[in-house]
């Protein structure tokens, strides 16, 4: 297994490197950069304007200074922001925990509502509980997130003051509107998928042996059942999770939430060129470990796929 | 030469002279899948819904006055609580809500349709070479693929649509790049089970170019799940076409967008919430209809789905 992860590791630079040079070719493509922001805010002289070109590293080619910011990513050094002056590793760092609560706390929402309802409207079949589980997750899954946003701050926050409109200082309270914002499009697609897997599963032999054994539907269901379901499940939240951490950028900008999808948008609207690179190389490490991690966890669940493993260590030993 | 094509006995009918003589009707596989989709009660909720969008989409300017009504500026209605006269309400220049929310309809799914055409176009043909050729070229659109997949797609369309500038077209461009590498790994994946039937040999033999085999008798057969694909990924456009414009970065304003409005309709938040209500509601009364739609014809393409 650890061989097979760092296989996945190996194959993942390539990949980087791919999107580092997209990225900062797209941002080349920009008619304007800082300094040229810099002489609309502060009307500097050309010899400054030149200067400033040159600390920035703004001179040469895009290649010329692409190759510069990858040997200096090699090194570890993802450069400084032009706007802050700061790291961008540091910025990203310190922004990176929000971002981390938000997206487990969405998940958590979404695993507690969707996973019992999936199995309910799978057990419950073609009844009025299943189709009205069926619709509502067509409703979750159709709604614009930043609207939701809004109009749980309308209702929730507004309206009746249970709960702070946005900024990550009130600690549980807080997550608690952005944690639904991004939970429920997750809610959907999970709550569907979970009946799906589950209805395959249902309709297994083995289920009637255990039935047939005396075991007690509950337990049948919990154990035999679902456990049996949960590749497909566990694929599915895992790559929401993955995409929660890279993107939940309007759930941020509705919130005021300090994550590092408000910081890549802020970094883009002021041409911050090696904040915008560094934090999307980033986050594209962060999605492929996550999802690496997901394919992994399947072993830890089936076992049939932790001997497949087993055999190929044995093959190559 | 289709491989789509089947053949459905017709019942026979009775008439004065006997039974009637058996009549063959010709079912082609489109025929089936719209039988399928038309007792799908979803689906055709969402399409009565589509084409009434659409209609409204296209008259719009004969129903309204883009100057007047639109964008016309009428300060001694601002803010305007909805009523009879103005059923949305107005907003902060006294812009009727109700009427740019219907003429918006013209914009979101414009931009819907044309960025998923946009990235069918492309994903399609690069997924038909990876598809069809294997090898080297498989290996380039498959990596590039990979690198687009990479970044998450609202990511990707905030850094396009910011450095190619804040247009409708950059913004239908953006969204579309977006979607290539879905359409790509569908059309790779569907090529791929059709390029070594015994017919695409055949028509080797016959000295038919690769690139006529491709395209008239190895696309056409891969069709119903990029169908599906490419409705369900209008859905997905229209989101991502109204959150860009929510962060400022897609249909410049006056435009009454329904992201940008939302976007506008956010600063009166607390005083005139209605400005938020209506255009998300169009939004997600669209984008379910396109959602249902899509669902309907995966089930009416692949009944093994339907679970």
């Amino acid at each position: 297994m650890l061989r097979y992860a760092m296989k996945r590791l190996l194959l993942m630079i390539p990949v980087i490197i791919g999107v580092s040079f997209l990225i900062f070719f797209i941002m080349d493509l920009a008619p304007g950069d800082i300094v040229d922001l810099k002489l609309a805010e502060e009307g500097l002289t050309y010899e400054q304007t030149e200067q400033l070109r040159e600390a920035y590293g703004l001179t040469g080619s895009v290649f010329t200074r692409y190759f510069s910011y990858m040997l200096n990513f090699l090194k570890g050094d993802l450069g400084t922001s032009n706007v802050s002056g700061r790291p961008v590793l540091d910025s990203f760092l310190e922004k990176m925990p929000a971002t981390i609560v938000l997206a487990c706390a969405s998940i958590f929402v979404s695993i507690i509502i969707s996973i019992p309802l999936g199995i309910y409207a799978a057990i419950k079949r073609g009844t009025f509980a299943d189709n009205a589980s069926m619709v509502l997750s067509f409703i979750g899954l159709s709604i614009p997130n930043f609207w939701l946003g809004l109009m749980l701050i309308i209702v929730v926050a507004l309206n009746v003051s249970w709960l702070p409109t946005g900024g990550f200082t009130k600690g549980i309270a807080s997550v608690i509107l952005p944690a639904i914002t991004v939970g429920t499009g997750l809610t959907a697609t999970l709550a569907r998928t979970t009946r799906s897997s589950m209805l395959d599963v249902l309709s297994q032999d083995y289920l009637r042996t255990e039935r047939a054994k005396g075991h007690k539907e509950f337990k049948v269901i919990m154990k035999y059942a679902l456990r049996n379901a949960l590749i497909p499940i566990i694929t599915i939240a895992g790559g929401q999770f993955a995409v929660t951490l890279g993107g939940a950028v309007l759930t941020e900008t509705v919130f005021s939430w300090p994550g590092v999808g408000r910081l890549i948008v802020d970094a883009v609207n002021s041409r911050d060129v090696p904040m915008v690179v560094g934090c999307i190389i980033l986050k594209s490490i962060t999605i492929g470990i996550v999802v690496l991690i997901v394919d992994l966890l399947y072993a830890v669940i089936d076992p049939r796929i932790k001997a497949q493993y087993a055999k190929r260590k044995r093959k190559t030993a | 030469m289709s491989i789509n094509n089947v053949t459905i006995n017709a019942p026979a009918t009775e008439s004065a002279h006997g039974p009637a003589p058996r009549r063959y009707v010709r079912k082609t596989q489109m025929r089936i899948v719209l039988h399928q989709l038309s007792k799908n009660k979803g689906a055709m909720v969402g399409l009565f819904i589509i084409l009434a969008i659409v209609l409204v989409a296209i008259f719009a300017d004969v129903l309204f006055d883009y100057d007047r009504d639109v964008v016309g500026i009428h300060i001694s209605q601002k803010l305007l609580r909805p009523s009879w006269a103005h059923p949305f309400g107005t907003d902060d220049l006294g812009r009727d809500i109700f009427i740019r929310v219907l003429y918006g309809s013209r914009y979101s799914v414009s931009v819907g349709v044309v960025a998923t055409i946009i990235g069918l176009g492309i994903g399609v043909v690069l997924g038909a070479i990876a598809g069809y050729y294997c090898g080297l070229a498989e290996d380039i659109i498959m990596r590039f693929n990979d690198i687009l997949s990479a970044v998450p797609s609202i990511l990707m369309g905030i850094v396009i649509v910011s450095a190619m500038g804040a247009t409708t077209f950059n913004l239908m461009l953006a969204i579309g790049i977006t979607s290539v590498p879905q359409f790509v790994r569908i059309t790779r994946a569907s090529v791929l089970t059709v390029r070594n039937q015994e017919y695409i040999e055949a028509l080797h033999a016959a000295g038919i170019s690769e690139a006529r085999i491709i395209a008239f008798h190895v696309l056409p057969n891969c069709l119903s799940p990029i169908i599906v694909q490419a409705t369900l990924r209008i859905a997905s456009a229209i989101i991502a076409a109204s959150s860009l414009s929510f962060l400022g970065l897609g249909v410049p304003a006056p435009a009454p967008e329904w992201g940008s409005m939302l976007s506008l309709g956010r600063q009166y938040v607390r005083t005139a919430s209605y400005l938020t209500i209506f255009p998300g509601l169009a939004i997600l009364v669209t984008v379910l209809a396109f959602n249902l739609l899509g669902d309907g014809l995966r089930d009416a393409i692949d009944p093994k789905l339907k679970k």
